[in-house]
């Protein structure tokens, strides 16, 4: 393929670059979207990564339950090999969980949408806390992977990444401990709530 | 007899007391402090990495950067085409500072890839939309350079076009490129360090983005450092 080529190639990216911004109206700051358009379509190596990443949108459930699972999927075809029974059941059960703090957010969300403005930045501030939670765990995840992957191609002898992957899968333990105890404590209260509220 | 001949000083920005002035206290009040309002782009490049590593994660602040990066990076890349090819016989600024543009903008582009691909086997990959707004910034930093060294290449130039005018063009984009490089690598570690402020990196994530910052650095001043060969811009 010739220098001519390469421009035609170049030139149908950012067309298709072009489209998707008008399309999916994404603009870049204060720029109208016809001006966002013209120049993704000569820039799209650039301008592209930051007009996706500009939506003001926050991130969707489905979006956000696709990225679990995909992680989720991709730690049970590495892990095959290098995690035992119970390492297994312990990243299933963290999966679990991020499920369950993924609705959490769902369900923040609409709770903002529908509040009256007196409680509404409470509720935002919990949602913040929330997503960075979730945020965290889905990192943790991503990171295991990472190290997994490190170890099936590592010589047999190296610890070093072995003991690493013990270290995140130590973390993740502890989060599902943490959450189990939250829940306990919940619970706990929750009833001492009720019977308080009945006598 | 005096204990000490130093003038005493109550506060650094006061007015230092003297015998040649009369003691007023308007004049020993200590300067206000200036209100200069929000650091623009341009100051955040030039003078503070963390500034510009919270405008890479500001999700709101991230194409403004970007498109002001892009500004840059084409106007001082530009001036300095212009300003060198007026010092040569026959040299078309305007031709000569499109093609110097298009070659640094190509050699961006070119560095990419790389290190994407290195963050991501380093296992610290870094979300694109942010490489991106990193690596424009970076790259801004190295035009404006580019564009306050013009008068120098431009000067040797007139002076000896065999052997001064294009060493100096070498060394100007040599030093753009060492300096677009080190701000890479700075900014990587910053962005690492703020990314969450509650949790800091571990030594193990430090080690990573040292990795993935050092790479980076080579990669953005070798594409950039020989981004003035493309195309014959200067030939």
């Amino acid at each position: 393929m010739g220098a001519t080529g390469i421009l035609i190639v170049y030139l149908v990216v950012g067309c298709g670059a072009a489209i998707a911004v008008i399309v999916q109206r994404r603009s870049l700051g204060a720029l109208p979207i016809p001006a966002a358009a013209g120049l993704v379509l000569v820039l799209w190596p650039f301008l592209l990564p930051a007009a996706v990443a500009a939506s003001p949108e926050t991130p969707r459930r489905g979006q956000r339950a696709r990225r679990i699972a995909s992680l989720a999927n991709a730690l049970r075809g590495i892990g095959r090999d290098f995690l035992r029974e119970r390492e297994r059941e312990l990243l299933e059960h963290f999966v679990e969980r991020l499920h369950a703090s993924d609705a959490r957010l769902a369900d923040l969300d609409a709770a903002i949408a529908t509040a009256p403005e007196a409680v509404r930045e409470r509720l935002r501030l919990l949602r913040e806390s929330s997503a960075r939670e979730h945020e965290r765990g889905l990192v943790l995840l991503e990171e295991l992977a990472g190290q997994l992957t490190l170890l099936r191609f590592a010589d047999e002898d190296s610890g070093g990444e072995r003991e690493h992957v013990e270290a995140l899968l130590a973390r993740i333990d502890a989060l599902n401990t943490l959450s189990q105890a939250e829940l306990q404590d919940y619970g706990t209260g929750g009833v001492a709530f009720i019977s308080a509220k009945r006598s | 007899m005096r204990a000490s001949i130093a003038a005493p000083r109550t506060d650094s920005r006061a007015e230092p007391a003297s015998p040649f002035i009369a003691w007023s206290d308007d004049d020993r009040a200590p300067i206000a402090d200036l209100d200069l309002g929000p650091a623009s782009l341009i100051d955040d490049l030039l003078r503070s990495p963390q500034a510009t590593a919270e405008r890479v994660l500001d999700p709101s602040e991230s194409p403004e950067l970007v498109l002001g990066a892009l500004g840059t990076i084409v106007a001082g890349t530009a001036c300095f085409g212009a300003i060198v090819a007026a010092a040569r016989p026959g040299g078309s600024p305007l031709v000569t500072a499109a093609f110097a543009v298009f070659d640094v903008l190509l050699a961006l582009a070119a560095a990419l890839g790389p290190i994407y691909a290195a963050s991501i086997l380093a296992a610290a990959r870094l979300p694109l939309s942010r490489l991106v707004a990193t690596l424009l910034s970076s790259a801004a930093v190295g035009s404006l350079l580019l564009a306050a060294l013009a008068p120098l290449p431009y000067g040797l130039w007139k002076v000896d076009d065999t052997w001064a005018g294009p060493l100096a063009l070498v060394g100007a984009f040599a030093v753009s490129a060492i300096a677009s490089g080190s701000r890479m690598r700075r900014l990587l570690h910053a962005l690492a360090e703020q990314v969450d402020p509650e949790t800091k990196p571990t030594e193990r994530d430090r080690a990573r983005v040292a990795i993935v910052a050092r790479m980076s650095m080579v990669f953005v001043a070798f594409t950039t450092g020989l981004s003035l060969w493309a195309f014959d811009a200067f030939v």
